[in-house]
């Protein structure tokens, strides 16, 4: 009895934990094209409307779908405090963002240094900057997508492969 | 269940997914850890088959020079 349950739990933990790597994989894209859209319509916030950036980045954040509207409400909420530069606010909601989003470190060091060029700019120096992260954000959802093509079942089998695997090892 | 037949089940068991194994490594262009996964099924079927074979000698030594 404690036999099979012990061989039940192990194989549950070893499939959940390839599961879990997996949905970081099928997450990646979805979440990059979600920031993608959410720089697109601060862009069009700040050329075409002129709109502050504390009022654009919360108009934004109603706008856009999660899981992008998370980190520019942070990043919002966190600009609102006194004397913080945008850099810094944009940091701030990147780190309270950062568990709950699947990207990888170079996503969030291209999204920081966006964030490091946000507001120090006029408009059309800033729309330059907009271009370069737009076409980063684009390179990195592609790369994003063959990985997930690639990895994503793969990590499922071995989870569950594994799982099976070290329970008949130790049945 | 004998010991013998589990063991017997086991290693058909471990054969089987370590098969499956490298297909999919091999599939998804991780050919390395198709191998290395392929020589770990075998050293925990070798494993397993040791205890068997070293069983088997004893009983060899002792129906054979036990004078």
């Amino acid at each position: 009895m404690i036999r099979e349950i012990g061989a039940a739990l192990v194989f549950v933990a070893c499939a959940g934990m390839g599961f879990r790597i997996a949905r970081d994989f099928r997450d990646r894209p979805r979440h990059l094209r979600s920031l993608t859209h959410a720089i697109l319509l601060l862009q069009a916030e700040i050329e075409y409307s002129v709109t502050p950036l504390p009022r654009a980045l919360a108009r934004v954040a109603e706008r856009a779908g999660p899981p992008a509207d998370a980190l520019l409400e942070r990043t919002c909420a966190a600009l609102q405090q006194a004397d913080v530069s945008v850099e810094a606010a944009f940091a701030a909601g990147i780190e309270s963002c950062r568990n709950r989003m699947a990207l990888t470190k170079q996503d969030w060091s291209v999204l920081r240094e966006f964030g490091a060029t946000l507001g120090t700019s006029d408009r059309a120096h800033q729309s330059q900057q907009f271009a370069v992260v737009l076409a980063h954000l684009n390179r990195l959802e592609q790369e994003a997508r063959d990985s997930q093509r690639r990895n994503e079942r793969l990590w499922q089998y071995l989870g569950v492969l594994f799982g099976l695997l070290i329970v008949i090892l130790l049945y | 269940m004998t010991p013998e037949i589990r063991a017997v089940f086991q290693i058909f068991g471990i054969g089987f997914l370590v098969a499956i194994l490298h297909t999919i490594l091999k599939q998804s262009g991780k050919e390395e850890f198709a191998h290395w996964t392929t020589l770990l099924g075998f050293v925990a079927v070798f494993v397993i088959v040791i205890g068997y074979v070293d069983r088997l000698y004893d009983e060899i030594q002792r129906v054979f020079l036990s004078q």
